[in-house]
Parts: structure tokens; sequence; C-alpha cells
């Protein structure tokens, strides 16, 4: 074992660092400092090449857009320059973003540093979300592309349309699991403190149920509620880090996926409507599961926070064994605390992801649908 | 006036105003005495001002009517080609303009006397921080005056030269008065200049707060880890565990500039060399690791890490009354930012539905222009898709960076109650514990959050909705536009098919005609269901 991530961990950032997502060399690397000026560089060079392929696609005479009809055209154009939006907020975000990034990397190691060497079942085990989210992703989108090619024979234009655009729908994929696996990471913490929290009121109410502690049960108590104050104070710095690591990301990437469902969804509705033997159009299925994935990541990671504070307030203060005021106080300023850092999970404080949210983009996504259908048959050739 | 004596202390704000008070009362925004203003840096009321100022609203309404009307005579020809919805949201946003400004001078002359009032509740609180051991830096809002001036500048002329020369026939006189034209939008930017200027300030002393607390606790911590050093009692626990991860990690302290924890939400503001890597030689050599893990921070202070004995945290009887008047200060600063905003309430609300009104209304045009349809000719910048770009980040950027500048400072606003919680933490003390909590109720209790007149708050989730509207809205429109474009392309094909079918007076043909206009009509009034 190098360092002290674990197996799991390590071999996704290396992933990612090949991606050029992540810009910090990991544990164990020597030469760190030359390590991140070449994660850097190819980071660089990854937005360089993929904004020119974008560019490439958009400006050249193939057939990289559906040329049959204008508003075809636009929606691919469309796809392109939101792809090209994502691309480019992601790779500036790891440039620039770094010491936000290394600030979550340190924390981590920090919070998590009495683990000691656990097997590989167990790191699974422990990360099963994340790659559930990740390899399910990938099959399922390997299974539809396998599946489709199998029915439906490639057209010129959509061999060249999906060459291009599929690598980079993929990137912003897998940033979008990046996403989760960080705030797994941020779960795994919170998860941990509420459970030690839950602990700790366990405890309190045999003792005073039973009356029998031991002496000093009370500071006890205290210090360790003190302790756990200092690892919620820790907690929330991490949360705050992984915001400003990936605030523009997350943005671009959420509107990206949006505009591809959206726009997919009019083709799809399209096809039918032309009576144009179209499975294409089930290739939206992965990027229907993606935003649901991060969103659900992200609303576990708020909904522990009542539950930290349900299990404070559980902490038995009052009883003949230990009636300490200040236990009482040290748990009203935990509970203060926990008021004035809540853990809101939103980008760029423009809407909190959690499941409202999914709402919100079902209803924009229908209500853009009806828009777009409205406009369908004026542009068909039949009736112009 | 007690300031005299306080000038070689407290700078005051406004002196950091001067250029853009002189630009404002040329320009008939502000009412107040320029000659007061320059000398003693105070806003009062004028009744010489007032009169000025009421004299440039009626030229400029004067004006703006003139311009209207002498570019109007092309609309009044071309109404006949234009669509009806195209004319009519022209003509209801052709004064849009012209309302947003007069609020705004309007707002101005209700508030005269109380502008004043705000920048010298301002300067006590300046005052107020500096016994507190924390100066504020004007120097930095000037700058802010002069870039946001000159950003006005480049803009307003950019739109007004490029429009025109491109977009105007500027071979008669009369079309100088375009100049006119971009009067309502110049004086609107600057009134807001004011305005975030002001929020701004009020922003970087909520920091400054947020700064002095984060600074207790660091001091705080400096000293528990000198107690440590010299009692040298903490045993080695995980010395089991490989080096490799921490000497990565101060290898990423260096090359990161620091990762001093305190300053992960805040824009440092003091930056007084903080983030600087200086291993305490006591004790980082032997167990830095342990230290490490129990502070979550390398000492701010190189030079002080070896003297500094004491911490103010450590006597909470002393430091009470320093928390007290830092929440004291953070309440004055939130009762001065609701007066402010109170004091802009309706020129924020007009700013706001004209971006929302013209950013649509322009959008919709170049949709227009792009189809060869006539628009109405004060929107004509619409027709250079460059020129609308210009127009379109002018207008977002004023509303945006306004709604922006409002959720950053409520941001700060709230992340004092962080900052104190966190130095109840590091001093442990039962008396510091009950003032924390105590300040942290209160805290809690007075959150400042800018709104528009009470219709909305000023946050990002505003700018989410209005968004959304805006794409909504826009494709509503181009819709009807659509619409209202084949509807009379199918009564022009039924006029010409009826003349054909006059001439050969076939009843078949008639048929054939009025089933092509049903065919039309149904098409673009009626939508398939597929």
């Amino acid at each position: 074992m190098s360092g002290r991530l674990c197996r799991v961990l390590q071999f996704h950032l290396r992933l990612y660092q090949w991606l050029g997502f992540h810009g910090l060399p990991l544990p164990g690397d020597g030469n760190p400092c030359g390590m991140r000026k070449r994660l850097m560089a190819w980071s660089l060079l990854l937005l360089i090449s993929l904004s020119a392929l974008i560019a490439a696609c958009l400006t050249s005479g193939e057939e990289f857009l559906f040329l049959d009809d204008m508003f075809g055209r636009v929606n691919d154009a469309l796809k392109y320059v939101f792809a090209e939006l994502a691309i480019l907020a992601i790779y500036l975000e790891t440039l620039s973003s770094q010491r936000h990034l290394a600030n979550f990397w340190w924390l981590h190691s920090k919070l998590s540093r009495k683990v000691g060497v656990v097997s590989l079942r167990s790191e699974v085990q422990q990360f099963r979300r994340y790659l559930l989210t990740l390899y399910g992703m990938m099959l399922s989108e390997l299974v539809i592309y396998l599946g489709l090619w199998q029915v439906q024979p490639l057209s010129h234009h959509m061999l060249l349309f999906w060459s291009t655009y599929e690598p980079l729908v993929w990137l912003t994929y897998m940033r979008n699991v990046q996403f989760v696996l960080h705030l797994e990471l941020l779960r795994q913490q919170l998860a941990n403190l509420e459970r030690e929290l839950g602990l700790l009121a366990e405890y309190s109410r045999f003792a005073s149920e039973t009356g029998r502690s031991f002496p000093n049960f009370e500071v006890f108590l205290r210090r360790r509620l003190l302790q756990k104050q200092r690892l919620y104070c820790d907690i929330y710095d991490m949360f705050k880090c992984f915001q400003s690591a990936f605030k523009f990301s997350i943005l671009a990437v959420l509107l990206t996926i949006n505009i591809r469902i959206a726009v997919d969804c009019y083709f799809m509705y399209y096809s039918i409507y032309k009576n144009v033997p179209n499975l294409n159009s089930y290739l939206i299925v992965p990027a229907l599961l993606e935003i649901p994935a991060f969103i659900y990541a992200s609303q576990s990671c708020m909904v522990i926070l009542p539950r930290i504070a349900h299990q404070l307030h559980n902490i038995v203060t009052d009883s003949a064994c230990c009636s300490c005021p200040d236990l009482s106080l040290q748990i009203q300023n935990f509970s203060l605390q926990l008021l004035h850092q809540p853990v809101r999970i939103d980008c760029l404080g423009l809407t909190t992801l959690d499941c409202g949210l999914l709402t919100r983009i079902a209803c924009s996504v229908g209500t853009y649908m009806i828009y777009t259908i409205q406009f369908m048959p004026k542009f068909s050739p039949q009736y112009i | 006036m007690a300031q005299t004596e306080d000038t070689d202390t407290v700078q005051p704000l406004l002196q950091q105003f001067q250029q853009l008070f002189f630009i404002s009362k040329i320009a008939g925004i502000l009412p107040q005495d320029l000659e007061k203003f320059r000398s003693r840096n105070l806003m009062e009321k004028s009744r010489n001002g007032m009169l000025y100022m009421l004299g440039t609203l009626i030229l400029y309404v004067l004006l703006y009517n003139i311009l209207i009307y002498s570019f109007g005579e092309e609309d009044r020809t071309l109404k006949a080609s234009q669509s009806t919805l195209t004319f009519v949201i022209g003509l209801f946003l052709t004064y849009i303009g012209l309302i947003m400004m007069a609020t705004d001078q309007l707002t101005a002359l209700r508030n005269q006397g109380r502008i004043g009032e705000i920048y010298e509740r301002i300067r006590l609180v300046d005052e107020r921080l500096y016994k507190e051991k924390c100066v504020m830096d004007n120097s930095t809002i000037g700058r802010r005056i002069r870039i946001m001036l000159v950003m006005t500048v480049i803009f307003e002329l950019s739109i007004l030269l490029a429009t025109y020369l491109k977009l105007v026939d500027y071979s008669q006189w009369m079309s100088l008065l375009w100049v006119v034209s971009a009067i309502p939008t110049f004086i609107n930017t600057l009134d807001k200049i004011w305005f975030a200027v002001s929020l701004y300030a009020l922003k970087e002393r909520f920091e400054a707060i947020n700064a002095t607390l984060e600074e207790l606790v660091a001091t705080h911590e400096k000293y528990k880890l000198w107690l440590q050093g010299d009692q040298e009692t903490p045993p080695q626990l995980d010395s089991s565990q490989p080096p490799q991860y921490d000497s990565n990690l101060e290898y990423l302290y260096k090359e990161l500039g620091g990762l001093d924890m305190g300053s992960i939400g805040r824009n440092s503001v003091s930056g007084s060399g903080k983030n600087k890597v200086a291993p305490v030689a006591h004790s980082m050599n032997s167990f830095g690791e342990q230290i490490d893990a129990a502070t979550g921070k390398p000492p701010p202070n190189p030079l002080a890490s070896n003297m500094v004995h004491e911490s103010e945290l450590g006597n909470a009887a002393k430091v009470e009354d320093k928390l007290n008047n830092l929440c004291q200060v953070h309440d004055e600063i939130c009762e001065i930012g609701k007066a402010m905003n109170e004091l802009w309430s309706y020129p924020i609300l007009s700013l706001m539905a004209y971006g929302f009104l013209i950013f649509t209304a322009q959008l919709y045009f170049l949709y227009c222009a792009t189809q060869f349809q006539s628009i109405p000719s004060l929107f004509r910048s619409a027709k250079n898709p460059f020129i609308t770009v210009i127009v379109l980040s002018y207008t977002s950027g004023k509303c945006v960076y306004l709604i922006y500048l409002s959720w950053k400072t409520s941001q700060a606003s709230k992340r004092t109650g962080i900052s104190l919680h966190k130095c109840g933490v590091v001093a442990d003390d039962n008396l510091l514990y009950e003032i924390v909590n105590h300040l942290s109720l209160k805290l809690l209790n007075h959150s400042v959050d800018f709104s528009a007149c009470g219709f909305f708050t000023l946050d990002m989730e505003t700018l989410y909705g209005v968004s959304g509207g805006i794409t909504s809205y826009l494709i509503i429109l181009i819709q009807f536009n659509l619409a209202a474009q084949q509807a009379k392309e199918a009564i022009q094909t039924f006029n010409s098919l009826n003349d054909t079918a006059g001439l050969v007076g076939a009843a078949t043909d008639m048929d054939n005609g009025s089933s092509t206009l049903h065919d039309l009509v149904t098409t673009t009034m009626l939508t398939p269901t597929g």
C-alpha cells in the first residue's frame, strides 16, 4: 500500500489524472512538483485538442451536423457548443482550483487517518455506491451502443457525429462521476460523525437509565462532543472546498446533460413524427441516469445533517448521574454551530442540488419539449 | 463635526467617491452640494442641486421624446409591414429606459438627506472597527470605482458609436439626436455604481470582522501549540504510518501557497503574510504530524511563532468585550445594509424589470432582424449581432453583478457566525461558550438579505429563475412571430389564388384555394398531435 489512500481511491484518482481532471500528484508519487506541472500541461493539451476538434466539427463541410433540415442542424450545433462549454469549464477549473482540491484531499487524509490496512473487499464495500455509479454507467452505455448497432446500420453522418460527440459526452459523464466520488467521501465523513454521535447518545441514555457510569463521565462526554465539534468544522471546510473546487463544472456538466436530454427528446419525437426509423434516441438513457446519480449523491449528503442534529439532542443531560450544565452548554453550542454551518450543496448558489431539482429539471424539459414540438411542423418542408 | 479629529485615524469612505460624485453631479444624478462634498466629504441637501437635477430630468425627458418622435417616423411607415406583435412590443418598451432613468433620479431626490447618513454610519463603523484593531483599507474601493467608470464609458461609447456608424443614417443632422438614446442607460449605470460600491464596502467590513475572528482563533491555536511544545506531553500515537503522504502534503503547502484552513471560505482580506509554511522549530521536528492533526493549521506568522505567549481567547472575560463589540458592529453593518437596500429598492426593481424586458426584447428583435422583418427603430442595435452581444453583456452585466454582489455580501455576513463558533471551539472555555451561544443566536436573527422592494431577493436563485423565464418567453415570442408570419403569407396566397380564380372563373380552383387556406390555417393555428 502506498501512502494513505486506499487502493480503490488510488486507482480512480489515477484514472482522473489520465483524463486530466485531477491536477494533483497522488501520495507516493516521486517528484510531486514535476508531476503537478506535467498534469497541468496534460490538462491544457487535452483542452486545446478537444476544443480544436469541436471547432473543426462545427466548421467543416463534412456531415458532422445533421444537414437535412435547419432545425436538426441547429440542434446538433447546440449540442457541440454546450459540450465545448462543459469541456472548457472542466479543464479550466482543473487548472485553476487546485488549491481547493488540495485542501479537500488534505482534510480527507486528516479526517480518515486512523484507518489501518484494510482488505480490498472492504474497500469495495466502502465505495460501493460510487463504484456502482461509475461502472453501471459505463456498462449501460456500452450495452446500449452494442445493441443499437446490431439493429441499426450506421450512416455516414451518424458515424461522424457520434465518433466526435461521444467522447465529449463521456468526459462530462466521467466528471459527473468524479463529483459523485467526492460527495461520497463527504457523505462517509458525515455518516461517521452521525454514527459516533449516536453512540454518545446511547452511552448517555444507558448511563442515565441504569445510573451506572464511571467518574467524570460527563467530562468525558463533553470532551468527546468538543472533538466532534472540531470534526464537524473540518467536514464543513471539506464541503466548502468541494464546492469551490467544482462549482463551475457542476453547473456546466448539469447544463450540458440537460441540453442533451432536451435535444434528444426532441429528436425522438421528431423521428416518430416523420416516421424515420431512428433508434439513436435510446442513447439518452445513460444521460437520464447521470443527473439522478449525482443528485442522489448530494441529497444523501444533505439529509445526514438533520440526523446529526437529532442525535446530538438525543444526548441525555439531565439525569442523576450526569446533570452537567457544561454538557448542555456544549450541546447548545454544537447545535448553534450546525445552524450556522448548513451543508447545502448548490452550484454557485443558483439552485440547491436536491431531489427538488430533479422535479424542476423534469418540468423544464417537459416545457421546452412542448415549445419545440410546437415549432416542428412549421419547419417541416411539407407545409412551408 | 466630530470628524475632523478622526481624519488621521479613519479615512471616510466618501473620500474615494470624489470623481464619481463629480460626474454624477454634472449628469444630474445627485442633488447634494458639490462644494461641501469636496471640502469635507459630506453629502448635504442643496436647493440649487435639486433645481439643477429637476432641470436635467425635464431636459432628458424632452430630448428623449424628440428622439422617439423623429426616429418614430420610420416606424409609422413600416407599421404595415411589421408584425403586430413586434410593433406592440416596441411601443411598450420604448419608454422603459426613460422610466428607469426617472425612477433613479426621483429616488435620488427623495433620498438626498438620507444617503449622507448612511456614509456617516459607515464611518462610525470604521471607527469602531479601528478600536478593535482592524483597519479598513478604502483604496481598493477607489480603484473599483475607476474601473467601473471606465467600463461604463467603454460600453456606452462602443454601443453608441457602433450603432451610429453602422445603423443610423447620418447624412441628416437630426441623426445626432441618436446620442440621446444612451442617456438613460448611462445615468442608470452611474447610479448603480454608487449602490454597488457601497455594497462592496459593506462586504469588505463583514470580511474584516470575519478576519479578525479568524485571527483570534489562529493566535489561540498558536498559543496552545506553544503550551504543548513547552510541556512536551503528548505521546506519539500513529507513528506507524509511512511518512510519504505527509511529505507530499508539506510539498503541497509550499506549492499552493499555504493551506490555511481559515481562509478557505473567504477571500483573505487581511492577507497579512499569513499563508506561509514555517515549520516551528520546537513543534514540527519531533512530532510535526501530531500537531498538524491537532490544529489543522500551520502557524500563521512565522516571526511570532516563538514569541507569542498569550492569546486573547485564553482570557474569556477580556475577550467578551471584543466579541460583543464585533457582533454589535456586525449588527450595525446589517442595519446599514438594510437601510441602503431600502433607499435603492425602487431603482433596483426598475433595473431588474428593465434588464429582463430588454434582454428578452433584444434577442427577439435579433431574431426578427435575421428573418428580414422590420423592427422598431429605437432597437436598431438588434440588427447587428455584434452590437447585440455588447448590449446584452452590458445590460446583463449590470444586473448580474448587483445580484452577485448582494449574494456575496449576504454570504459574508453569514460567515461571521461560523468564525465565532470557531473561536468558541478552539478556546473551550465555559464562560466563552455562554458568550458565543448568546452572540450566535443574535447573529442568526440578524441576517441581511437584499431584495428588490420585497418582490424577490437578490440572490443567485433569482438569477436561475430569471434565465429560465427569459428562455421561455423568447421561445413563446418567436413562436407567435412564426405563426403571425405564416398567417400573413397564407392570406397573401389566398388573395393571389382568389385573383387567379376570379380570372379563370373555375369553381374547382376555388375549392382548391380554400382547402389550401384551411390547411395553412390549421397548421399555423393548431398544434399537431403527431
